[in-house]
């Protein structure tokens, strides 16, 4: 019974890895959890992704090859806080902000304030992480506090 | 030169051999080889593991034998192997740390091991704190919270707990690999154990997402007292366990269960579970463990949706309250306040938006877009950018600072001027007159609940329940969560003065309004049961409950209710009931009236959480 399960489970979500391999942002850890349901919070919390998968994956077998490590890990916690993160752009403060501003290496207070700043320039009407992160791109290249400031700028 | 060579192969052999036996014969009891292989011994001295992938042990009979198993584990360190990711130093690295520690002078395979790398890499863990998911009680199997461990990668993270980029720290969760099962199949198997429970190690900011966001739950992160070379330790035990399973029991070997084994496999010195009861494992027990282990450090809290909004929305005036309500239906409605005020009211419209459509919003559903999207925008536009709030008040009711959940009642009763004593034991957690204090306010849960009446020599049992949930759902402007009841189980029915023992369900829905100190209630009822003696055939009862909930404070507290019942025939009673309690004892007065014939009840009661 025990060992049906098991096989059950494993086969069930092998099976949607290999219908659905990349996910919407095509890459990292987000879009391998990716289910069905297009939300990948609720694929990778709630769908039982057995332990030894997650495991697996963190062994460094990712299915990025083109887009380099930098990229694929903005976007990919672009994709998997989208609604928290805009709320913070709008607010000019939160946590989903100020861990993205550590990815570019930037002074949180400068980027929380410039990201609310240009709210309207970067967030699309439709949601779309890749957009966001492109435009988040933009704002710093064109803003002069950020071009400074930002180590890690892409 | 030959037989020199010869000799010495041979002494190092009968060396090696003898090293192997000495070992043998006393380490395999050491507590903590037994606790990181996850054995338990039974009364009659035998072993068994509780770990269910037969993986994870290195002998057939590893399972039962933690001789035999170490035995292996020291044989196999020698072997040879072309992918060292196979190698048992590279597969159980917690195993060979502590073989290590015994013996410094055991050869290091020295071998590289690239996905326990990989993996150790992807923790960078610095420190390690235990996340505390708090009470949903619209999902059975997480009604009385969940834990699960955060790893938290930054530096400054081993001082301050808590750091603004720990959403990128890894949170290790064990569940239950459940599937498509339907809701029965769910229980059943839950509680026999039919399901694997694995761990799963994942970005802590899908952990944040599911429960702060879209079941709007309160987190509370414990950080742990344990040193660099325990933290490592866990974390390669954790890479042991992370290719095996465990049949998933939720009430005993369940997510809580298996975070403290974790940590006892690090810190023998700990024994975490002589302060869990035998039966069940109960998360907020957990958290009381590490606190009298003394492994607790800084605690820090991250709110819900809902407590945020709750936060923000006592700052405003009743004028700036009836905007944020007008916001909620028309976001493109033209704000005129100063600037910090409209912050304010924007912050709060936005944080309701946010709890009371979650799942619509983690969804992507378009309607809850279209009302999100104009907040967000003419939030953006004010200049004021938010504070981040202090919920520094909420440190005090710390999951961990709750009652006691198991409660003993014994009590002095009087029906119609004949006294008799109440003996009553519950099991597991809260109800609506305990101190509230780190509980659901305005929530009973209880399960396992049994009441003996005593008059003279008659004992009679009174009262049983498996179940008995009733939540006070919030009923007012902005909120309109309905409340229900539910109970199974064994209780008496009253027909011409007397009791008859019945068995079956009640259940009720209904609406609370919530003012600060006073809850009023109001509860349709349906019952299904079957009466002993008086009718020998199923019944369905319907009627209503009139209440009255007063919070005097935290631990005073009233509650005075009117039920009605229409069985064949009709009966009404008026139940008043108040209680003093602390988290350790309380004492209450009831008194019982039916209206119909006048008889009465009334008593004192004592009660003791353990």
């Amino acid at each position: 019974m025990k060992a049906l399960f098991v096989i059950a489970a494993l086969s069930l979500s092998s099976l949607a890895f290999a219908s659905k391999p990349y996910g919407m942002a095509g890459c990292g850890m987000g879009s391998q959890l990716m289910g069905k349901e297009g939300n990948q919070v609720l694929a990778a919390t709630t769908n039982g992704t057995s332990g030894t998968q997650t495991f697996g994956i963190s062994s460094g077998t990712s299915n990025c090859v083109t887009a380099t490590e930098q990229t694929a890990r903005i976007k990919n916690f672009i994709e998997a806080n989208y609604e928290s993160l805009i709320t913070d752009m709008s607010k000019g403060q939160g946590d989903s902000l100020k861990t993205l501003s550590g990815f570019y290496g930037c002074n949180a207070e400068t980027f929380s304030a410039e990201m609310k700043n240009n709210y309207a320039e970067i967030t699309p009407a439709k949601n779309d992480a890749t957009k966001v992160m492109v435009n988040i791109n933009k704002v710093i290249e064109d803003n002069k506090a950020l071009n400074t400031n930002c180590t890690h700028a892409i | 030169m030959p037989s020199n060579l010869l000799k010495r192969i041979k002494v190092s052999l009968w060396g090696g051999l003898f090293f192997c036996l000495t070992t043998f014969a006393s380490d395999w009891r050491d507590p903590q080889w037994l606790r990181l292989l996850h054995y338990n011994q039974s009364l009659t001295g035998n072993y068994l593991s509780e770990t269910d992938g037969m993986a994870f042990f290195l002998h057939p009979r590893g399972k039962i034998s933690p001789s035999k198993e170490l035995k292996t584990f020291i044989y196999k360190l020698t072997e040879t192997t072309t992918d060292p990711n196979d190698h048992v130093y590279c597969r159980f690295p917690a195993r060979w740390r502590w073989y290590k520690a015994r013996y410094p002078e055991a050869t290091d395979p020295k071998l590289e091991c690239p996905k326990l790398n990989a993996f150790r890499k992807r923790l960078d863990a610095h420190s390690v704190a235990m996340v505390f998911s708090s009470y949903y009680l619209n999902n059975p199997s997480s009604s009385f919270g969940h834990t699960f461990l955060r790893f938290g990668r930054s530096p400054e993270s081993v001082l301050s707990g808590s750091t603004p980029t720990e959403l990128l720290d890894t949170g290790i969760n064990y569940g239950a690999v459940t599937g498509d099962a339907g809701p029965l199949i769910y229980t059943i198997g839950g509680l026999a154990g039919w399901f694997p429970g694995t761990f799963n190690a994942i970005p802590y900011y899908y952990k944040v997402r599911e429960y702060n966001d879209y079941e709007t739950r309160d987190l509370w992160s414990y950080q742990l007292n344990v040193t660099k070379s325990e933290l490592d330790f866990m974390v390669d035990h954790i890479w042991e366990l992370g290719h095996t399973h465990f049949d998933y029991y939720f009430l005993t070997e369940n997510c809580s269960y298996h975070m403290l084994t974790i940590l006892e496999a690090a810190k023998p010195e700990v024994d975490l579970l002589k302060h869990l009861p035998y039966l069940y494992t109960i998360p907020s027990d957990t958290l009381k463990a590490l606190e009298k282990e003394g492994l607790v450090g800084k605690v820090s809290f991250r709110p819900a949706p809902s407590t945020l909004f709750d936060h923000l929305i006592k700052q405003t005036t009743p004028e700036e309250r009836k905007i944020v309500s007008k916001l909620f239906h028309r976001p493109e409605l033209k704000v005129d306040l100063p600037d910090d005020r409209k912050a304010l009211v924007y912050d709060a419209a936005i944080s309701l938006v946010d709890f009371k459509l979650a799942k619509e919003i983690m969804k992507e559903e378009e309607g809850a877009q279209k009302l999100k999207r104009p907040l967000l925008l003419a939030r953006s536009k004010i200049p004021q950018r938010s504070e981040e709030p202090d919920f520094t008040y909420k440190l005090p009711s710390a999951p961990h600072y709750g009652h006691g959940s198991k409660r003993l009642m014994i009590g002095s009763v009087n029906e119609n001027d004949k006294w008799g004593t109440d003996l009553n034991w519950r099991f597991a957690f809260h109800d609506l007159l305990d101190n509230e204090v780190a509980y659901p306010h305005r929530s009973r849960l209880e399960v396992g609940h049994i009441g003996i009446r005593t008059f003279g020599n008659n004992v009679q049992v009174r009262d049983v329940s498996f179940v008995d949930i009733m939540n006070l759902g919030k009923l007012d402007s902005f909120n309109q969560s309905a409340s229900w009841k539910i109970r199974l189980g064994h209780w008496q029915t009253r027909l011409e003065q007397r009791d008859y023992s019945t068995q079956g369900f009640k259940g009720g829905y209904g609406y609370s309004y919530h003012w600060e100190k006073v809850t009023p209630y109001l509860l349709a009822h349906v019952e299904g049961s079957y009466v002993s003696e008086a009718f020998r055939k199923m019944k369905l009862a319907y009627g209503a409950d009139v209440g009255l909930l007063v919070d005097f404070n935290e631990a005073w507290k009233m509650n005075s209710v009117l039920e009605c019942r229409a069985y064949p025939w009709t009966e009404s009673r008026v139940i008043n009931e108040l209680r003093y309690a602390n988290e350790a004892f309380g004492s209450g007065l009831y008194f019982n009236d039916y209206l119909e014939n006048g008889d009465r009840e009334f008593g004192l009661r004592f009660y003791w959480y353990l």
